[in-house]
């Protein structure tokens, strides 16, 4: 019976509830258990299992689980676990950990959809559930942060809708598979809603513009579960459609750019979080089993350690009040927790860790499907990702000798230090022992090893790639900024394709409402200058002071008076005899009082006399 | 060696870093160069230590972009309140 539960439902139903929970233990303990109970609620759900429902004509699929269902759905589940114990930090804080396993249950039942139907509303509902982490930081600001967040969600999930219904009207299958992007509008428009929360190029601003506004907490969540459900989709759906190989590769390469333009480091992070979309878009594109193994294995890893980066930053954060490069520095030694783990994770691509495991089999497969320019883009991306992650954040936070380390700045709280060591832990146990990882892709057997097929040379040549990479990206990072050639951003926010609609529209809207108003002006004051013209003409002929207006004398009034009469009664005599009386039936009520006929307007001969 | 790396670090850290990775980055090319190739998949492919001169060409390249954008595209901030 409980196997027929969508997944995640546990977790949606069981936070709010958590609201109810006064004492602080039980609250922190059921933080930590509704994870570990809908989980167990997933892990129940046989493989291969499917419960339909038929509801209005329609039949629906809350579960349908299989290996891609299963895998996003455990690490989705490891991401709540550890957000919710990250965000115990923080006691007076209980609206961030349970709108953020509400948001993760959300994500988990989308992941179990086996229809369109059923996928749209846990799409939505990750929006709506979503938003609240970034009003949860206050203030006005938040607010319309947030709004801006959710016009994209909102808009995210209508486009869903309208490619759903499109298929529905074409009587094309609604269930979560292959839709083909020729012959209906249906699938270009499910394309584009998965773009919007996958951050495909200019339909990205929501996630660098939301998600370093969020609460500390907040981000870690924010930053596991939208884009991987949004990657999920786009596996499911649009695998091998090459169209998404250029699209993946300015994902890859135009975020890492703007990075480095933005003063505020979790903003950093943010734009590294796209470029790490646009490898998996690319290994979307490609779509060989092997590209689409590596995409499986890097949104696993990437929920790691993109979580355990934020981790870093967000106890940064919370201990300094900043998370402006331009103020931090020098924290290695009072926050060895927070530099640890953030070194793990930003250092996550070398061989040991997680990422050395995963992304390489995507510009693995890249290469092997002869796609030389994404395969030039990823190298040139990668290396990008080690100068920035590797080299500019934790130069700037940790490891830039200041005079003064910013103030408050001292070892995370228990709950971060916990949730930060798990977390690390995962990656680096996925580095060593990536089998249980492999074991578990959607393509088996998977046809990559990361440590070579041959013996120590093999593996050696596996590492060198990689090793090149991070130490001439590191190279080249100190070379510039011992020339002064490293730009140092001074605004929070770089100049991004929001400036369409946050600038360029606004002020097309303030312009066009400009030219408008004028317009209007210039009417209004035409049709009330003519019609005061016309009052004042009338008023002239007939107000106060004119002729019509002016008092007659006696006089002259009886003497106007006798020529109407006069008038009168030449008028009245002209009509032959005046005494003529109309006949009964014809106007004048019956004597007997029955009801006089209806007088017809006069169209009868003249009356005839009556003896009177 | 450790009280000549912290003496080093003291006197300039930057420097102390850029010749640290830079001794690791040519260590690593020349094994590029030493080691047998591997299966190259492009013409360009098989040049001996590709992805360490991409990486120096990447990180400059993307730095470079970003200092363009801060010159020429860059809209000031208060332009862009809420």
């Amino acid at each position: 019976m409980i196997e027929a539960l969508p997944p995640g439902v546990l977790l949606l139903l069981g936070a709010p509830l958590l609201a109810l929970v006064r004492p602080r233990g039980a609250f922190a303990a059921g933080v930590l258990a509704l994870p570990l109970l809908s989980l167990l609620h997933l892990l129940s759900i046989p493989d291969g299992a499917v419960h339909t429902v038929s509801a209005h004509g329609l039949t629906l699929v809350p579960v349908r689980m299989d290996g891609l269902a299963w895998l996003w759905g455990v690490v989705f589940h490891l991401a709540a676990f550890l957000g919710g114990l990250y965000a115990l930090h923080d006691d007076r804080d209980r609206l961030t950990p349970i709108l953020g396993l509400a948001y993760a249950g959300a994500a988990i039942q989308a992941v179990g959809a086996g229809d369109l139907v059923t996928l749209f509303v846990g799409w939505e509902l990750t929006g709506v559930l979503s938003v609240g982490l970034v009003w949860a930081r206050g203030g006005e600001h938040a607010v319309r942060v947030g709004l801006r967040y959710l016009v994209w969600q909102v808009l995210s999930g209508v486009l869903l809708l309208a490619g759903v219904l499109f298929r529905a009207d074409a009587g094309l299958p609604l269930d979560v598979g292959p839709i083909a992007l020729t012959g209906g509008i249906d699938g270009t428009l499910i394309l584009l809603a998965f773009g919007i929360k996958a951050c495909f190029p200019l339909l990205h601003t929501w996630l660098t513009d939301a998600y370093p506004e969020a609460t500390p907490a907040g981000t870690v969540f924010l930053s596991a579960f939208t884009t991987k459900l949004a990657i999920y989709a786009l596996l499911r759906c649009f695998a091998g459609e090459v169209v998404l190989i250029p699209v993946g590769v300015v994902m890859a390469l135009l975020p890492l750019v703007l990075a480095l333009r933005t003063d505020d480091l979790r903003r950093v992070l943010a734009y590294v979080l796209v470029d790490q979309l646009g490898f998996m878009v690319v290994g979307i594109g490609v779509g060989t089993p092997l590209a689409l193994d590596g995409v499986a294995a890097l949104a696993v890893v990437h929920i790691l350690y993109k979580s355990l980066l934020f981790m870093a930053l967000g106890a940064v954060l919370l201990r300094t009040g900043t998370a402006r490069a331009s103020q931090l520095g020098g924290l290695a030694r009072a926050m060895p927790w927070a530099t640890g783990a953030y070194m793990i994770g930003a250092w996550s691509s070398l061989p040991g860790l997680a990422g050395f495991v995963s992304k390489p089999m995507i510009t693995t497969a890249v290469a092997e499907a002869h796609h030389a320019i994404a395969y030039l883009a990823l190298e040139l991306a990668t290396a990008g990702f080690v100068l920035i992650l590797g080299v500019h954040v934790p130069w700037r936070a940790f490891f830039r000798p200041v005079d003064a380390v910013p103030a408050g700045a001292a070892p995370a709280p228990l709950a971060m230090r916990a949730a930060m060591g798990l977390t690390a832990a995962a990656i680096v146990g996925i580095g060593v022992w990536h089998a249980p990882l492999y074991a578990v892709l959607p393509v088996q057997p998977v046809p990559y090893a990361p440590w070579g097929d041959h013996g120590l040379s093999g593996a050696v040549g596996a590492m060198l790639p990689i090793l090149q990479i991070s130490a001439g990206a590191a190279f080249a990072g100190f070379g510039l900024m011992q020339v002064g050639a490293f730009p140092l951003a001074r605004q929070a926010r770089p100049t991004d394709a929001d400036f369409l609609d946050r600038v360029l529209l606004v002020r097309a809207v303030r312009v066009l409402g400009r030219s408008a108003d004028t317009a209007w002006s210039r009417v209004r004051g035409a049709v009330f200058g003519a019609w005061h013209l016309a009052v004042a003409a009338v008023f002239a002929r007939t107000g106060p002071g004119s002729r019509a207006a002016a008092t007659f004398t006696t006089r002259s009034g009886a003497l106007s008076m006798a020529v109407l009469l006069t008038f009168y009664a030449l008028l009245f005599f002209s009509r032959g005899d005046p005494m003529a009386v109309a006949p009964r039936g014809h106007g004048a009520p019956a004597a007997d009082g029955a009801p006089a006929a209806h007088d017809d307007g006069g169209s009868h001969d003249p009356p005839a006399h009556d003896g009177h | 060696m450790i009280a000549a790396w912290r003496a080093a670090w003291r006197a300039d850290p930057v420097g102390t870093m850029l010749r640290v990775s830079g001794v690791v980055w040519g260590v690593l090319v020349v094994a590029g160069m030493l080691l047998p190739g591997h299966h190259a998949h492009f013409d360009f492919d098989a040049i001996p230590s590709l992805p360490a001169l991409l990486a120096v060409v990447g990180a400059v390249g993307i730095v470079g972009m970003a200092d363009w954008l801060e010159d020429h595209v860059d809209v000031d901030e208060e332009d862009r309140r809420d």
